[in-house]
């Protein structure tokens, strides 16, 4: 009897309360997962966001870098190239005032030697532009010839080692590797105030990786994304763009010892097709 | 996504008379016929909306229950509520729905109340969860003239929301025509026609 009256008053409480509950249960889930997803949603797009800024940002650079190369190419047209050619121009023109045989000669003569030297200036430029040593021989031999000038200056000393460089990468692959660690060793040689530059190469499944390591004042992976981010840094731009051309991944870290600083690159190799 | 809808439109259908009987002429049988019926066209809908991994797991579950409740009408008396096909019922309808908005959370298909689906996924998880503790007390309190009042009114309050958001599902399902792949947890959104 009192087992009867009990039920009668405590089941339609249970069952209100406990309806109510998870009804209220259910309606917080769906209400957590809408807001969750707009969040997540919204914190992607805001990635994306970021990511076009820094895209945006490495366009621009690469732009710039182009846009001074140009007018260092002209500066260099103009300034040296002009004036030589304009001088051997007049030594030209004074055979046609002064007809004796020995003043002719030695205006020619001088003339021949400033076409010689426009001709050596223009040579400079070229390969500055593409490296002769680069195309024809590779890069392991490109780095060495450019350590090898570095390495004439005495104040620092620079080597390199390529384990397994057998056979050649595609031509426009080397010259972008070629050019990110002619940026980095410049970079070094400018900031770092290092003796000793090492370049080694090597494979890691399937993967060219070349390690740079100097002793002087680097820069951890952080420093490198925040001055990426910032609008200075346009050597570093131009590097993370051509790191992208490469498909690669470049990272800046401090050696275990904490005495040396390692740059390391990371790219998937496409190799030189060889006909046989 | 036009075979679930209709789906949608036998349960909505069926839920509808099945309520009206229950509650108005108090025939239990029916109902008890209904749970069988109404499992198979739910699990129909989650089976096509589900991806392939998660339709084993849901027939591996549903199958077994499906058995049990046919055993269960057969051997018990028919005019007596079936509480325990009816809560084991809810439960795996609920865990179903809890599947689903899992699965919609990790893909990022898309915002997740955009799809019509999660508007019949939201009605499912709303009528099962208001009703889970009438259909376990059922059997026992269902002659109680106070049980059998509040019992009504959640069942008909549960029922009226369930039905506004498949009306929901609805809507969004006809701005909706670009039809979503079998076993797509979400439908894609319309795309605006270009000019000639």
């Amino acid at each position: 009897m009192t087992k009867s009256v009990l039920l009668d008053i405590d089941t339609p409480s249970i069952l209100l309360l406990g309806s109510a509950g998870m009804l209220v249960l259910a309606v917080g889930l769906v209400v957590f997962i809408v807001f969750h997803q707009r969040k997540v949603i919204r914190y992607q797009m805001q990635l994306q966001k970021m990511e076009e800024e820094q895209q945006k940002i490495l366009l621009n650079a690469s732009i710039r870098w182009q846009e001074e190369e140009r007018q260092r190419i002209a500066a260099d047209l103009h300034d040296d190239a002009g004036p030589l050619l304009a001088t051997a121009r007049l030594y030209l023109n004074e055979n046609l005032i002064h007809q004796e045989v020995s003043v002719q000669l030695q205006s020619i003569f001088n003339a021949k030697q400033i076409i010689d030297d426009t001709i050596q200036l223009i040579r400079n430029i070229s390969h500055s532009l593409m490296p002769p040593t680069l195309k024809n021989f590779g890069l392991e031999s490109a780095v060495n010839d450019l350590f090898q000038k570095m390495n004439g200056s005495g104040a620092i000393h620079a080597s390199s080692k390529f384990h397994n460089y057998r056979e050649r990468l595609k031509p426009e692959q080397e010259l972008l590797i070629f050019r990110v660690i002619q940026e980095l060793v410049n970079n070094i040689l400018k900031h770092s105030n290092s003796s000793f530059i090492r370049v080694t190469q090597n494979y890691f499944e399937d993967k060219f990786i070349v390690f740079i390591q100097h002793d002087g004042k680097g820069l951890t992976q952080p420093e490198f994304e925040k001055l990426n981010r910032s609008s200075t840094g346009l050597g570093l731009k131009n590097i993370q763009s051509r790191m992208r051309v490469l498909h690669g991944n470049i990272n800046f870290e401090k050696d275990s010892s904490n005495t040396f600083f390692k740059v390391t690159l990371e790219i998937e190799a496409e190799k030189e097709f060889v006909e046989e | 996504m036009f075979v679930s809808l209709f789906i949608f439109f036998g349960i909505f259908y069926l839920t509808f008379f099945n309520n009206f009987i229950l509650v108005n002429f108090k025939e239990i049988a029916p109902f008890r016929i209904y749970t069988i019926f109404e499992t198979i066209l739910l699990s129909s809908f989650f089976f096509l909306v589900f991806p392939k991994r998660i339709k084993i797991f849901l027939l591996s579950i549903v199958i077994p229950f499906l058995l049990y409740a046919f055993y269960d009408l057969k051997n018990s008396e028919l005019n007596q509520f079936d509480s325990a096909s009816t809560a084991i019922e809810s439960l795996i309808f609920i865990t179903f729905s809890i599947i689903y908005f899992y699965e919609r959370i990790s893909t990022m298909e898309g915002y997740v109340y955009d799809s019509p689906y999660f508007w019949i996924v939201f009605g499912i998880i709303i009528y099962f969860s208001a009703n889970f503790f009438g259909f376990i007390v059922a059997r026992d309190s269902f002659k109680q003239v106070i049980f059998e009042q509040n019992f009504k009114l959640i069942l008909g309050i549960s029922s009226i929301i369930q039905n506004i958001l498949f009306f929901i599902a609805f809507i969004v399902a006809k701005q909706q025509y670009i039809p979503a792949k079998k076993g797509s947890l979400s439908t894609k959104k319309p795309q605006l026609k270009s000019k000639p």
